[in-house]
């Protein structure tokens, strides 16, 4: 048997460290929400032959005054045009001055307006706010009746605590992507760490599901004990289950289409972090806090 | 083997058999024509429905509007907007756009997409217009088969070609039909109604003052002739039933008499179907709603779509085969079973998402590759306590039974958690998130069945052989 419990002032700490360096990380760089919540306009576009350089490029279109402009590599040929939101004229424009530079070819373009922006910010924040009432409310329940010395109150906060960081983590790496990669929160994003957290919580209730039961068959034992206990035998199920998960998600990062390489990386950090925090947390947190009652006592 | 396990099996082989056909029908129709060949009696072939592909694995373009509803009282709006729709169906369908989807979205907005377009200028060119709703009167005959004469001189010719014929204009007017001076523009709206005598469907029509008088003159000069109503230089419906509208079509009811006041009535409609179609056209053709610049705008090349789509299914496939070798060789033969049983779970989904046409977005597809990792955690679960009982002594049977009912708490549980963040995506969220929950929820719920009853039926039935004698094949690696 492994003994998780022991050093679970280590993990504790450790977990503190990397909360805090994530919320310092969101806190200086940022988040850059994608332009389905700010309004503007991404194209993406192939060059036939090789693509010019971007100074060219850039010279070419600044007679259309086009504003918050940037342009990014994407491969050898492709190149991706971010800007304010395009009208169908200033878009007609923009690729006729892009005719000069090459023959290329339009891969994309999707531009969205404020009224949109403002609207979708609205309903992804309502939807963010739904699915973590919704688990607080799953997690009342279901720990309602928890016999043996921790309340069931106290497995409710902790999971809830859980559930903050495995979002959290997730959002510092996005941060620093988007700081130094100019990688956006977009709604594929979002949809992702909303996923995270119906999976985390099912990773926290395995664990917990297990204490439970260890409680109800040996009333005597120390609880840190049964903690103990309860982490080993969920062990290969936390590994195994997150394996399995990651291993498609995975694929789906390296091989499937470019639009849902975010959305991937968004649920590998996710898993990765639910399954850190199902086995070096869930249960040390429990304990910390009995271990804490015990003292002042 | 018991006789229920049997039954059960024959259920699950057959299930896998019907889904896969579905899948793959242009493999089971080669299999079925190759047959034909060498029988008296025909197979019959296979349904052959296509996925329903979404829009970012199609290629085309999808645009949002704000139609600007101001001038518009608040009773009328629905039944403007339907109008709007309806037009708009009306025109795309008309420049051959295929399966072109139009929705109205609140009580204003309007959503178009047309797959297979590539320019989003041209299809915000195609909406944008304003319709055109006018009223022709025959031509003489003379004129008629001056036209028609010069249509045979100018057939087969190239635009080039045309160009040098003289007055080649003549030939390329309606040699049936003159514009008169009525136009939408006059028109202040159409009603339906119903007479009072027969129950028939009719439209009251209404022009303004100044409509009336032109109005008048037309009927004057038209009396016992047929007036056509075009919209966009169509018929206003399809009158040959063939569900389009192109040069067979034309709609135009008799003039009875010279109609002074500026109201008139349409009578001898042949369905209230046809008369609703009507009174929108009409209506739209009268007041036209300004849909001014798209909100959003939204283009995928075909290119990207198909490559993302290629991609993404690659990675479907590796997603699939990659959890499938990690339980077989994990928890060998129970491993081995559940894998079986993920590919039926995979077969069997996509077929149910053929049969309901769900669409299939990068989003959909993308949930359905984590879904299948999803489903091995019920497999991981049911497994553990198998080991657990397994070292605890139990006989194999029993084991199994034990294991699976006391993992059942904690799948349901967790399933449970995923699925009610599904339904709040699924109910709130835009559409890339409406795909990813739909495909989710599904797959979460057909993984229990696979897990649990799939697996189940394989585990008991594999006990029952002489496989069940050797145990180190039933023990996971660690």
């Amino acid at each position: 048997m492994i003994s998780f419990i022991k050093y679970k002032n280590i993990f504790l700490i450790l977990t503190g460290v990397l909360a805090i360096a994530s919320l310092a990380a969101i806190g200086a760089f940022g988040l850059k929400p994608g332009i389905e919540f700010t309004g503007g306009s991404v194209m993406e576009i192939e060059y036939e032959g090789e693509r010019p350089a971007e100074d060219a490029i850039r010279e070419e279109i600044a007679g259309l005054e086009i504003k918050d402009l940037s342009l990014y590599a994407a491969g050898d040929k492709g190149l991706t045009i971010r800007s304010e939101n395009l009208s169908p004229e200033k878009h007609r424009q923009l690729l006729e001055k892009l005719d000069k530079t090459g023959k290329y070819n339009e891969k994309s373009f999707e531009a969205i307006g404020p009224t949109v922006g403002k609207e979708l910010t609205g309903k992804m924040t309502g939807l963010v706010l739904v699915s973590l009432l919704a688990m607080l409310v799953y997690i009342a329940v279901a720990f309602r009746s928890v016999p043996g010395p921790v309340s069931s109150w106290q497995y409710g906060a902790a999971s809830f605590l859980i559930l903050c960081h495995d979002v959290l983590v997730p959002l510092a790496v996005f941060s620093v992507l988007g700081k130094y990669q100019g990688v956006q929160i977009t709604i594929p994003v979002i949809t992702a760490l909303l996923t995270v957290v119906g999976y985390a919580i099912n990773n926290v209730i395995v664990v917990y599901d297990r204490i439970r039961e260890n409680l109800l068959r040996d009333r005597k034992a120390d609880f840190a004990e049964i903690c103990d206990r309860a982490l080993n035998q969920t062990l290969s199920r936390q590994i195994n289950t997150s394996l399995a998960t990651l291993l498609p998600v995975f694929a789906i990062y390296f091989w499937a289409g470019a639009s849902l390489k975010y959305f991937a990386l968004a649920l590998i950090l996710g898993v990765a972090t639910g399954t850190y925090s199902s086995v070096f947390l869930a249960a040390q947190i429990l304990v910390f806090w009995r271990q804490r009652a015990g003292i002042k006592k | 083997m018991k006789k229920n396990y049997f039954w059960s099996l024959v259920f699950i082989a057959v299930l896998a058999l019907v889904s896969a056909a579905f899948c793959f029908p242009q493999v089971v129709n080669q299999g079925v024509d190759a047959v034909n060949t060498k029988l008296i009696w025909k197979i019959p072939r296979f349904p052959d429905k296509p996925f329903n592909l979404g829009l970012d694995v199609k290629g085309g373009v999808r645009l949002e509007y704000q139609a600007d509803l101001s001038q518009i009282p608040e009773n009328d709006r629905a039944a403007v907007m339907e109008g709007v729709k309806d037009l708009i169906d009306r025109r795309v369908n008309s420049y051959g756009v295929a399966e072109p989807q139009i929705q109205t979205a609140g009580e204003s907005r309007l959503i178009v997409e047309l797959p297979g377009i590539e320019s989003v200028q041209q299809a915000i060119e195609w909406i944008g217009q304003t319709p055109w709703l006018e009223f022709s009167e025959s031509r003489s005959e003379e004129e008629t088969q001056k036209i028609l004469d010069k249509i045979k001189e100018l057939e087969g010719k190239t635009p080039e070609e045309m160009m040098k014929v003289a007055d080649f204009q003549v030939g390329l007017q309606n040699p049936y039909f003159a514009s008169t001076e009525l136009t939408g523009k006059y028109l202040k709206k159409a009603n339906l109604d119903f007479d009072q005598n027969t129950g028939r469907p009719i439209i009251e029509l209404e022009f303004d003052g100044e409509g009336a008088k032109i109005f008048e003159q037309v009927t004057e000069r038209n009396v016992g002739k047929p007036l056509a109503i075009y919209l966009d230089g169509q018929a206003i419906i399809d009158t040959t039933g063939d569900e389009k509208i192109d040069g067979g079509d034309l709609y135009a009811p008799n003039v009875n008499e010279k109609i002074s006041g500026g109201k008139a009535v349409i009578t001898g409609i042949a369905g209230i179907q046809e008369a609703r179609t009507l009174v929108k056209r009409l209506n739209e053709g009268a007041l036209p709603v300004p849909l001014g610049e798209p909100i959003s705008q939204q283009k995928i090349g075909p290119t990207l779509g198909a490559v993302s789509l290629e991609q993404t299914v690659a990675a479907g496939i590796m997603g699939f085969l990659m959890v499938m070798i990690f339980m077989a060789v994990y928890y060998r033969l129970p491993g081995l079973l559940a894998s079986l049983a993920l590919l039926l779970y995979g077969v069997v989904l996509l077929a149910a998402f053929k049969l309901m046409g769900v669409t299939m977005s990068l989003a959909g597809i993308g949930g359905f590759i984590l879904s299948v990792g999803m489903a091995v955690d019920a497999n991981v679960l049911i497994f553990s306590r198998l080991k657990e009982e397994l070292g605890a002594g139990k006989s194999l049977g029993t084991a199994i039974e034990e294991g699976f009912s006391r993992a059942w708490p904690a799948i349901r549980d967790g399933n449970f958690t995923t699925i009610v963040v599904a339904l709040i995506l699924f109910f709130l969220g835009t559409s890339f998130v409406k795909g990813f929950a739909a495909t989710l929820i599904w797959g979460i719920l057909l993984s229990m069945y696979s897990a649990i009853v799939v697996t189940r039926t394989f585990l008991r039935v594999m006990a029952n052989t002489k496989l069940g004698k050797i145990a180190w094949l039933w023990k996971p690696i660690a």
